[in-house]
């Protein structure tokens, strides 16, 4: 694996997990604790 | 200077001021003056960092930038015709603040700037020098045309319009501050991470508009420089014009952000939008007319038939040529609207509260939408009328001096050196209101939505904004510029679709319908 496809990689996980966390936030419950 | 003096000694030397209270400020002015004295001191660094760490991001990340834009202009129109449409910016009952007739006027202000008029003629030609060669010149013009049109119109607006649509929002219906994080601080009552990634929204969004904005002006003071050398012949191979264009801007721009001048500012920015459309109506009506409107209609047509297409285009099969087009242009301009969109956001929630959310959308994405189609159809067409039906070599022009490609444009009409004249007036104008309501919203921002920002703060962005566009003046190019931007820009593209869900999220639990 050489290094610019390794940066690609970790540059799309972040916006991978970034969608993730989006429709996680929309998601849950506001106002359980 | 004395009064500048004394505010400085009041406030910084003996540590009572707001300033040291504030850290949200204070790593903003850190972080855009690092940049300020990196760009100074080391110019090519910094030009061949943005362009590196910009090549990557947006090889890796164009389809989630182009995506993210789509979406949100569906989410807008998907607002606009559900029932939320009728949901007000404002009490039930408020009612608009402004006239329909000025609120358009305005809006249609703001959407007028620096940027349309540097790439008036240039952005359709430098798009037609590429396609030319691919898909015949007759195409490549008509195509060049509605590209510019996509780059400009309804996308550039949704986002503006989605922004501005969250700021009025959650001032005007829910009496928060005006800010950049109170949707998040709003909408997600649970969690440590809250208070921070709102703090974070609030310091990327200043970052973004420091750093676009002072792309702009290094834009503009290319411009008026181009614009002095084709009006009277000058060459400026030291710089030395550029200088002087600069320094002047900064005198220029000193004293209205001393002194409350509002509005004397309306009126210099209203004076710079009338002399920008006296242009376009001259160049019409004397230009080829017909030429002209044919095309403007045809581009309409193309880029209406083709904006589902475009809207998701990344250009994956092809080769390098086309990928660093792609890059350059559309996707660059996506990051770039993304940028500014705080700062145009907060000025069209301003004008905006008391309107119902279909109206606001409507007004917000169509008139000033129209407009660009319309401006890009009279200065491209006739770039194209040289270029298919004449020899005039416009096109040399464009792909070589891009900041003199509006003032040749000129020069083959009558009384070429009036209106170079007044060009020059309309950038320059342009580019000190824009630096003056730039350091006021910078401030505003920076001090917790604070509606009258102190006057130390705001010549303190002032100063930070005169020194990013002298470093990215001295990298002496406009692609650097762009890709400079592109970087300020690339963090709060993550931040605009989390404030996105944070206000559907409201939304749709807190309206009845």
């Amino acid at each position: 694996v050489n290094l610019e496809n390794l940066i690609d990689t970790l540059l799309n996980l972040v916006v991978f997990a970034f969608i993730a966390l989006l429709i996680w936030l929309y998601l849950r419950d506001e106002d359980s604790t | 200077m004395a009064s500048v003096k004394a505010v400085f000694a009041a406030h910084f030397m003996t540590g009572r001021g707001p300033m040291f209270r504030n850290p949200l400020l204070l790593t903003a002015l850190a972080m855009t003056a690092l940049v300020a004295v990196w760009g100074v001191i080391d110019t090519e660094s910094l030009a061949g960092f943005a362009q590196t760490s910009v090549a990557q991001q947006f090889k890796s990340r164009a389809w989630f930038i182009m995506l993210s834009a789509s979406l949100i202009v569906i989410t807008v129109f998907g607002l606009a015709v559900s029932p939320y449409g009728k949901i007000r910016l404002g009490a039930d009952g408020e009612r608009p603040e402004f006239s329909t007739l000025s609120w358009l006027t305005m809006l249609f202000a703001a959407g007028m700037g620096i940027g349309l008029l540097f790439y008036a003629a240039t952005e359709p030609l430098t798009h037609y020098a590429i396609l030319a060669s691919h898909i015949g010149p007759e195409r490549a013009a008509g195509y060049a045309l509605a590209i510019t049109g996509f780059n400009w119109a309804i996308h550039a607006w949704c986002i503006y319009a989605m922004t501005a649509l969250i700021i009025a929002y959650f001032a005007y219906r829910k009496g928060r501050p005006g800010l950049i994080g109170t949707p998040v601080r709003y909408t997600f009552r649970r969690g440590g991470w809250v208070g921070p990634v709102a703090w974070l929204a609030d310091l990327l969004a200043i970052y973004a508009i420091a750093i676009g904005l002072a792309g702009s002006l290094a834009m503009g003071v290319f411009q008026v420089q181009g614009g002095i050398q084709s009006l009277l012949g000058w060459e400026d191979e030291s710089n030395w014009l550029l200088f002087v264009v600069f320094a002047t801007l900064c005198a220029a721009f000193l004293l209205p952000l001393m002194v409350d001048l509002s509005r004397g500012m309306a009126r210099l920015s209203n004076l710079a939008l009338g002399i920008a459309v006296l242009l376009m109506i001259y160049l019409l009506l004397l230009g080829p007319t017909h030429y002209l409107m044919n095309g403007i209609v045809d581009s309409i047509g193309t880029y209406l038939s083709g904006f589902v297409r475009q809207s998701f285009a990344t250009y994956p099969f092809f080769g390098k040529e086309f990928q660093d087009w792609f890059h350059g242009w559309t996707l660059n301009y996506m990051v770039w609207w993304i940028a500014w969109a705080p700062f145009v956001g907060v000025f069209v929630a301003r004008i905006s509260r008391g309107r119902t959310i279909r109206e606001f959308i409507t007004g917000v994405v169509i008139v000033p939408s129209l407009f660009s189609l319309f401006w890009f159809g009279v200065f491209g067409g006739i770039g194209f009328f040289g270029v298919l039906q004449t020899e005039v070599p416009v096109l040399e022009v464009a792909v070589n001096a891009p900041e003199q490609t509006t003032f040749f444009v000129l020069s083959n009409f009558p009384m070429s050196s009036v209106t170079g004249a007044l060009t020059i007036a309309a950038a320059f104008l342009f580019l000190v209101t824009s630096v003056v309501s730039a350091s006021f919203v910078l401030a505003m921002f920076s001090t917790g939505g604070e509606e009258n920002p102190p006057l130390q703060i705001k010549l303190i962005w002032g100063a930070i904004l005169a020194a990013l566009g002298l470093a990215m003046m001295l990298t002496g190019d406009v692609g650097t510029v762009r890709a400079i931007i592109a970087l300020g820009a690339m963090a709060f593209v993550f931040i605009l679709p989390l404030l996105v869900v944070a206000f559907l999220k409201t939304l749709t639990r807190e309206e009845r319908l």
